[in-house]
């Protein structure tokens, strides 16, 4: 898929909008998440997935500037519109964990409720389903089932592959007393000092920019995303997609 | 003659909405059920997957009759008229492409049920128990020449077409569409099982003798402005509708634009406003009744398409009618948002797909619909 999609919420078809794919689904916040699965599936040859995420509608330019943006609020949207989709035996839903991951499972669950005929599931990857309207749904948090967001997953991939940097970034953190923010907010300022130390040519590249640079900054097979693999795999295997 | 017994059921209006429907072995159907049916019920899918059979399984369930059947004939252009003694083969035929995969020994079962929980129904079938054998004409020629004839035209058995029906407000036998035994075919008469029903193809039923009558309807209870209101909202050039009689055919409707000295006929001035007022016309007379809409995006500008159905809506809501309205312009979806917006529950979509030649369907309620829209995602199919 070219880069120039990078900006669309869902990859548009020429003859109009967007046609589901794959029995798969990830249902993330934004771009970032979405680069991220998408870049994720092809390094470690992974089940095919269609990877939506939630978008304001509208036409100026800022209502285009939140399309890049997405956000979790409009999930329900996001959900209403899956239920178009044909022949799809399974939706992940994915969330950043922030402070506390059961929080989030909660949060998941009342969008799940707001967005109509979905079973909800009760807890993390238990596939729900009740009847034809919706698809079965899951819930995964990134990192699966700890606080942070993708970013943390992201920040300990790149210091395991850029040590001595990670102990600058770690020791920056501690004097600016960013330790004691919340985890997922830290990890995004350890990945974005990062980010800016290893990438001269743009040291204020954005994260779903990021996952296009090639040589590639963010090592997606480290094992710090082995979490990730299983957790694709295992909601594969629920939804009984053989891979 | 309604039952009286089903007048407390009833809503103020008397009409019944109806909520779920179900088609067996019509056309492309073998089985399709459909369930929360609403005010406006949009259809939308690829083309040669039924959004029209559907608008015509309605019409049949709504009529009931073989003249209904004979008149679907005519619209889809299908040779319709009856040979005296024709051939068990092309009687059949004339019936066959109704039934699914033309397997003439199914039952066709078109049913219904509406907001008060009342079943409307119709059984279509060729019944052989009721075969007629042809003996060709009862004036036939004496002597040689009707030996000539007898060798011609040999005694044909005919099955007939059997239209089963029932309702709560109609009983009667089944009615038949059928030839008597001197080769006469016959579309037995019978009265439709309701609710009124206007029909509006996508390139016949804008015809200018109905929207004229329909406005001559509403002029003589004084209701024109309505009509004018509405139509000048969208299109403020038009100042007067008038009714004029043709004494070479039928009356039409005219215009008064500012432009123009004299009236113009409605129909020669744009056929987008013809089919704007067309369709108020029609929702506005079809009080408490069904109106089935094909593509209804054919003739209008796109940016007046948000305002038509913004009419339609608001005039069917007045009027206590119910709408089926094919279209296959995502633009013409677009357009609806904002009047889906308003009143998600009074819209739903119905999604056709055909797959080895059977179609079936998928439903989206109204805020899934504009969840979808607003997502991009694809929604004709």
């Amino acid at each position: 898929m070219p880069d120039s999609q990078l900006t669309l919420p869902l990859p548009k078809e020429a003859d109009g909008g967007y046609r589901f794919q794959h029995s798969l689904v990830i249902i993330c916040e934004g771009l970032s998440d979405r680069e991220f699965f998408r870049r994720f599936i092809a390094a470690r040859n992974l089940p095919h997935f269609d990877i939506p995420f939630p978008h304001d509608p509208g036409d100026d330019s800022i209502e285009k500037q939140k399309h890049i943006f997405g956000g979790k609020k409009r999930f329900p949207n996001m959900l209403r519109a899956t239920k178009a989709a044909d022949n799809i035996k399974g939706v992940l839903l994915v969330i950043d964990s922030a402070d506390d991951p059961n929080a989030t499972l909660n949060e998941a669950r009342q969008y799940i409720q707001d967005a109509g005929d979905y079973a909800v599931p009760s807890t993390f990857m238990q596939l729900a389903t009740d009847g034809d309207a919706a698809p079965p749904v899951a819930i995964a948090t990134m990192p699966p089932n700890e606080p942070g967001g993708l970013e943390t997953l992201c920040y300990q991939a790149m210091v395991r592959a850029n040590g001595p940097i990670g102990g600058c970034i770690e020791t920056l953190c501690g004097s600016a007393n960013v330790n004691s923010w919340n985890p997922e907010k830290q990890g995004k300022a350890r990945l974005q000092c990062m980010v800016a130390v290893l990438n001269q040519e743009d040291p204020n590249k954005a994260l779903r920019y990021v996952f296009t640079l090639n040589p590639p900054l963010i090592p997606l097979t480290d094992s710090a995303f082995d979490v990730v693999e299983k957790l694709l795999r295992d909601f594969a295997q629920l939804a009984g997609v053989t891979i | 003659m309604m039952d009286r017994s089903l007048e407390g059921r009833l809503g103020p209006a008397g009409y019944r909405m109806i909520e779920e429907l179900t088609i067996q072995n019509f056309r492309c159907f073998e089985t399709l059920k459909l369930k929360n049916l609403r005010r406006i019920n949009i259809i939308v899918g690829r083309n040669a997957v039924g959004k029209t059979a559907l608008l015509e399984a309605l019409r049949m369930n709504a009529g009931g009759t073989p003249a209904i059947a004979n008149w679907l004939n005519q619209v889809r252009g299908i040779q319709s008229f009856f040979l005296p003694n024709m051939s068990r083969e092309q009687f059949e035929s004339l019936w066959n492409h109704f039934f699914f995969k033309r397997e003439n020994t199914r039952h066709i079962i078109i049913a219904s049920r509406d907001s008060a929980h009342f079943d409307r129904s119709v059984e279509i079938f060729f019944d052989p128990s009721q075969a007629i054998t042809q003996t060709g004409p009862t004036t036939i020629p004496q002597g040689a020449e009707a030996t000539a004839i007898q060798r011609i035209i040999p005694p044909t058995v005919i099955v007939p077409l059997v239209f089963v029906r029932s309702s709560p407000a109609i009983t009667g036998p089944p009615l038949k569409a059928t030839v008597l035994p001197n080769g006469q075919p016959v579309l037995e008469p019978g009265p439709e099982l309701g609710p009124t029903t206007a029909v509006m193809g996508a390139i016949v039923g804008y015809q200018p003798q109905d929207s004229s009558a329909w406005f001559g309807q509403l002029i003589t209870q004084n209701r024109e402005s309505e009509i004018l209101e509405l139509v000048q909202r969208e299109y403020p050039e038009v100042k007067a509708l008038a009714v004029v009689p043709n004494p070479l055919g039928p009356a039409s409707i005219w215009v008064t634009v500012p432009y123009l000295r004299d009236k113009e006929p409605l129909a020669l001035l744009s056929a987008g406003i013809n089919k704007f007022v067309t369709l108020v016309l029609a929702a506005h007379i079809y009080k408490d009744g069904l109106l089935l809409i094909d593509e209804i995006e054919n003739g209008s500008y796109f940016d007046r398409l948000s305002s038509l159905w913004a009419a339609l809506h608001r005039v069917t809501k007045e009027s206590n009618s119910q709408v089926f309205v094919t279209t296959h312009s995502l633009e013409c979806l677009k357009a609806a948002l904002n009047t889906i917006r308003e009143d998600e529950n009074d819209f739903s979509l119905i999604r056709i797909k055909r797959t080895n030649g059977d179609s079936t369907a998928k439903q989206l309620a109204g805020r899934d619909m504009i969840s979808a829209i607003e997502e991009g995602v694809e929604i004709r199919g």
